[in-house]
């Protein structure tokens, strides 16, 4: 597989008991591509994103970080990651950025900012603290540092998990509906922080239902229906002139609205 | 010798066992923390230790403390292979007799309550953690404990106070702490009232400084549970 592959699964099945949430995804994001994955609740656009950093591990495909192929394994009838520690080597690889925001509430913005690449990344902590604060400064949270997630909104908490996945230097970054439990008038702050990285040229896997933001940040944009890839393409191509029945009316469903 | 001076004179006796009474205390409480979290943790890790702890609980918990200072300092003695063993020195001795009960006494309770702790972490505070690529070393070290222990820890202060006054158990197998000389004195002067009513001051005032200390490391541990600053 090309170095130039930041992310890629290959015929990705995913069941949760006997729903199959995922029926055979394939899907790759090179270097600088800012994919946009769209699609109805339980199409299974979030449990696609989160088969990469392996926090659902699907029960048949393969996933791939930095052309690096995952080992798997099967224990006890269990597919399982055959070395838990080549996953954490590829997952630090990756930013995930949750729909919740998902702070570790008893430590400061900074302190959750540098946590991983100190104890993880074991990077010098003058470094990762100078570098912390200049990614601090660029989301717009360097008078925040020193707060605590729970004094902070919804939209300042985002923005302090997107500066936690930007200090890991990702090849990635992977965002599961970034703005959905954000109050209306919140999400825009944490749009424009995203498009900005989008226009940095950084790899990027977005869930999300803002149609509008996805057609204006993606390269490439990606249709999900029941558990397979319906139609993808360029932006241009899903978010104005769809293919298929489905991706139209889903599309204009949520353009309108 | 004036109603005071006895009074005085009681007290500062009672006092002679206080060190007993603090190190019985202090080292149950820190021997049995650590046992309470390798429980805590090896219960949540594999099903066979889920089972050893639940059944270690079960015992511990379920039986008088007195009844297991009895059973380590009269009962061991019983088995040659105690008697021979390289633990026997200590083992026949009442001090580390007691510290051993209320050790695996208090760790019985102590696993329980951070098995509680351990449930209220937030399953997204382990999943952000698991996608930076922690370890589960790591993960339990940086992320799980800190706050589990955090959660844990009003419910831990109540069993510090308790662990404080079950060292006055220790008196019935012969060690002179705070509650056994005061058996002393009142076997002496028959007067039981006011020497354990300044026995019941002693540990009213340890207990009072160590609610307080709990008070502030809840203060100081908890930062983001209080109001901003700004």
């Amino acid at each position: 597989m090309s170095e130039d592959i930041a992310v890629a699964v290959t015929g990705l099945h995913k069941r949760f008991g006997a729903l199959e949430v995922l029926k055979g995804v394939t899907l790759a994001a090179r270097t600088g591509e800012a994919i946009a994955i769209i699609g109805a609740s339980g199409s299974g656009k979030s449990t696609l994103l989160r088969c990469i950093p392996l926090l659902e591990v699907p029960e048949e495909g393969e996933v791939a970080i930095a052309g690096e192929t995952v080992r798997m394994r099967l224990r006890r009838g269990v597919r399982q990651p055959a070395e838990p520690a080549q996953v954490n080597r590829l997952r630090a690889q990756l930013g995930f950025v949750f729909q919740s925001f998902n702070l570790w509430h008893h430590m400061t913005v900074l302190q959750n900012v540098i946590e991983a690449p100190i104890h993880v990344q074991h990077r010098p902590r003058a470094d990762v603290v100078a570098e912390a604060e200049s990614i601090l400064e660029k989301v717009g949270m360097a008078d925040k540092r020193d707060a605590y997630p729970a004094h902070l909104s919804g939209g300042q908490q985002q923005r302090a998990a997107i500066a936690r996945a930007l200090a890991m230097r990702p090849r990635a970054l992977l965002f599961d509906e970034p703005t959905s439990a954000l109050d209306p008038e919140l999400v825009g702050e944490v749009l424009l922080v995203i498009r900005d990285l989008a226009e940095e040229g950084r790899t990027m896997l977005i869930v999300t239902h803002e149609m509008a933001f996805a057609a204006e940040v993606s390269t490439h944009a990606v249709f999900l229906h029941d558990g397979r890839i319906e139609e993808q393409g360029p932006p241009t191509q899903i978010f104005r002139d769809p293919t298929t029945d489905r991706c139209r009316q889903f599309v204009q469903r949520h353009l309108n609205r | 010798m004036s109603e005071l001076d006895f009074l005085t004179d009681t007290m500062s006796r009672l006092l002679t066992g206080l060190p007993i009474t603090l190190q019985l205390a202090a080292l149950s409480v820190s021997g049995g923390l650590v046992l309470a979290v390798l429980m805590a943790v090896a219960r949540a890790a594999s099903r066979p230790a889920e089972w050893l702890v639940r059944g270690y609980v079960f015992v511990l918990r379920g039986t008088p403390l007195l009844l297991q200072i009895f059973m380590i300092y009269y009962g061991l003695g019983q088995f040659a292979a105690v008697r021979d063993s390289v633990l026997w020195p200590l083992l026949r001795q009442p001090w580390w007799c007691a510290l051993l009960a209320l050790t695996l006494n208090t760790a019985a309770y102590g696993s329980e309550i951070v098995r509680g702790g351990l449930n209220s972490v937030p399953a997204g505070a382990v999943e952000a953690a698991l996608v930076a690529g922690m370890s589960r070393f790591t993960l339990y070290r940086r992320i799980v404990l800190p706050i589990a222990l955090r959660q844990a820890l009003p419910a831990y202060g109540n069993e510090l106070v308790i662990m404080v006054k079950s060292t006055s158990l220790a008196s019935i197998v012969t060690l002179m702490e705070i509650t056994g000389i005061a058996y002393a004195i009142i076997s002496e002067t028959y007067r039981a009232l006011e020497v354990f009513l300044c026995a019941g001051a002693i540990y009213l005032i340890l207990n009072f400084l160590l609610t307080r200390a709990i008070a502030a490391l809840e203060r100081h541990l908890n930062p983001h549970l209080r109001r901003a600053a700004a």
